[in-house]
């Protein structure tokens, strides 16, 4: 165990700093001098400002010395600080994080309780109408994109029966929790619906195949309920896969909170990365890239190490 | 039903680029970006059209915002997907199709540089990568767009020719081949690459309906193909506005989208189907 996690953390480290170092070169590669990305070409230019951009970009450096510079503040949680807002990246990151973190959290709970049912029932009437007709279900969800999804959620709860708030924000902290939810259950669902669709197809699948299993007609034999055999028997070696579909998943599902939270005005990480792209405000942008980056890499680690602790067989592998 | 909805779309956004650049107008497709109460300086008069106006036998779909034919931009709006998914299915398998079968063939150091760099593109969720990538361009046209989701289509591909590749060389046709002394370079393009191609083609159509959402998505954001250019995730994004006045509107683009996406999924699923059944029987 203790050289799978060794074994693990050398790969994360290296993938992150890979990583790091492509999100960095990005802005290597823009055209001409990163100052007037920076400041925007028509701005006036102030002389005391561009030396000072200047000095703390280090410029003038070497691209690797820079690099290194770069990635040993990043290390230490210093993203550098907006030129456009003067706000430090990291307690931009740091105030919205709660925000991303709750919705991607919801979205993947609500998948959850929608696809286990979905999926168990698909596998367990194989073949009969109540299989196609979710199955078909689940290919819509899965073929309709997140944004249009909360487009209509938006038209029929806000517009129509003017129930939810259409955008905006209301924190726990400042409101409490059913005006938060308020605000929060229309985008959850929105990106709840894909990874429902994805969820509920993987616990299909792996279910039919479970129950050709022996020991689920050993268990048939003792002469145990439908019921239990589903739930207790069949259910739990999906508990693997599924696992790993959230990992790889959690990547879309970020993005989809980058354009989620763009419709519904939500104050979260993606929103501000959006603005930051339209405001090509250089520094955050990498910031919350370099981020996001991470967060996914260390998540998808964690997820192969939980793996490996629940299935032995992983760890001899 | 699939296939004939994308033949429809496809072909008619073809048929309709073409049909405005030199046919001179043979459909009775409007210009996407002509704004029917607009002023006209010839005669000094508004346009009669009327925005956000409903289906009509003059606007089979209605009309935009600022009284545009809606049925007229959701054709031509199926000219970006079209590019994007293309561009990208063919840096995929040209680029990504050779560099996999390749290392999977080859192995040793190149496979391990190759299959490293390939991990930590990966490693980025895909949009956030998208987006960054996208903001270093001040100017965003259709060929900055299909580059930049081309270069990002590669590495996918790659695992997956790769992984292919790895299955077709230790088959016994190529260990024959070597063994009557064969030159690897041979092996490669003649008994390799043909046998992993039809799995990549079967791969590209699940990557269209993803790179369709992206592109969409993209849109949507603002940060495609500059405006006035008709996509369905722009128009989308620009109904949404007046939703509260006219729904349909958001409907027309978003059903484009969605049944391209679904039609796209259901033709690939059948294709990866038949691939699968066809290697067991190997």
């Amino acid at each position: 165990m203790g050289k799978v996690i060794a074994g693990r953390l050398v790969r994360l480290i290296a993938t992150l700093l890979a990583v790091t170092f492509l999100t960095f070169s990005m802005t290597a590669l823009l055209p001409g001098d990163p100052v007037n990305a920076i400041l925007g070409v028509d701005s006036v230019r102030d002389p005391e400002v561009v030396a000072k951009i200047r000095a703390d970009l280090g410029l003038d450096d070497p691209f690797l010395i820079r690099y290194v510079n770069w990635l040993g503040n990043t290390v230490t949680g210093d993203l550098g600080q907006s030129y456009i807002t003067d706000q430090e990246v990291i307690s931009t990151i740091s105030q919205r994080l709660p925000v991303t973190a709750q919705l991607a959290f919801m979205a993947i709970i609500m998948a959850l309780i929608l696809a286990i049912p979905i999926g168990v029932l698909g596998a367990y009437k194989q073949g009969k109408w109540q299989d196609s007709t979710t199955s078909a279900g689940v290919q819509v969800a899965l073929s309709v994109p997140n944004f249009i999804v909360g487009i209509f959620l938006i038209w029929l709860f806000s517009v129509q029966l003017g129930w939810l708030p259409a955008s905006n924000w209301n924190r726990i902290s400042n409101d409490g929790l059913i005006e938060n939810l308020k605000t929060a259950i229309l985008p959850a669902s929105a990106l709840a619906m894909t990874q429902m669709a994805i969820f509920s197809r993987l616990v299909r699948s792996d279910m039919i195949a479970t129950l050709q299993e022996n020991y689920i007609l050993a268990a048939r034999s003792k002469g145990l309920s439908n019921r239990f055999i589903l739930l207790r028997h069949a259910l739990r070696p999906s508990s693997l896969s599924l696992m790993t579909i959230i990992g790889i998943n959690f990547g879309a599902l970020l993005g989809g909170t980058v354009i989620i939270e763009t419709l519904f005005a939500i104050p979260g990480i993606g929103f501000r990365l959006i603005n930051a792209i339209n405001q090509r405000d250089i520094i955050v942008i990498q910031g919350i890239t370099v981020f996001i980056a991470t967060a996914y890499v260390v998540i998808n680690t964690v997820v192969d190490l939980l793996y490996a602790v629940i299935d032995p067989r992983i760890r001899r592998a | 039903m699939a296939s004939i909805w994308l033949f429809l779309v496809f072909f008619g956004a073809i048929y309709a680029k073409i049909d405005t650049g030199l046919l001179g107008g043979s459909l009775p497709l409007q210009n996407p970006n002509f704004q029917t109460n607009g002023f006209d300086p010839a005669t000094s008069t508004f346009g009669s059209g009327e925005p956000i106006a409903g289906v009509s036998t003059a606007h089979w779909l209605g009309t935009d915002a600022i009284a545009r034919d809606t049925f007229a931009r959701i054709v031509h709006g199926g000219w970006v997907s079209l590019v994007v998914v293309v561009v990208s299915a063919g840096c995929g398998i040209i680029i990504g199709g050779f560099l996999g079968s390749l290392v999977g063939f080859v192995r040793g150091r190149t496979e391990t540089i190759v299959m490293a760099s390939v991990d930590v593109i990966l490693a980025f969720p895909a949009l956030v990568l998208l987006l960054a990538l996208v903001s270093i361009f001040e100017v965003r046209n259709l060929f900055v767009i299909s580059a930049v989701i081309g270069v990002l289509s590669i590495p996918a591909y790659t695992r997956v020719a790769r992984a292919n590749s790895l299955a077709v060389s230790s088959r016994e046709f190529v260990t024959a081949a070597r063994a009557i002394g064969t030159k690897p370079s041979r092996i490669l393009f003649r008994e390799v690459i043909p046998n992993v191609l039809p799995t990549l083609l079967a791969y590209a159509m699940v990557a269209a309906a993803f790179v369709v959402v992206v592109e969409g998505s993209l849109s949507f954001l603002g940060l495609s193909v500059q405006l006035p250019t008709a996509t369905w995730g722009n128009m989308i994004n620009q109904a949404r506005r007046d939703i509260k006045i006219n729904v349909a509107q958001v409907i027309w683009p978003s059903l484009a989208l969605s049944i391209t996406v679904l039609s796209l999924n259901q033709v690939g699923d059948f294709f990866q189907q038949r691939r699968e059944v066809r290697g067991s029987n190997l």
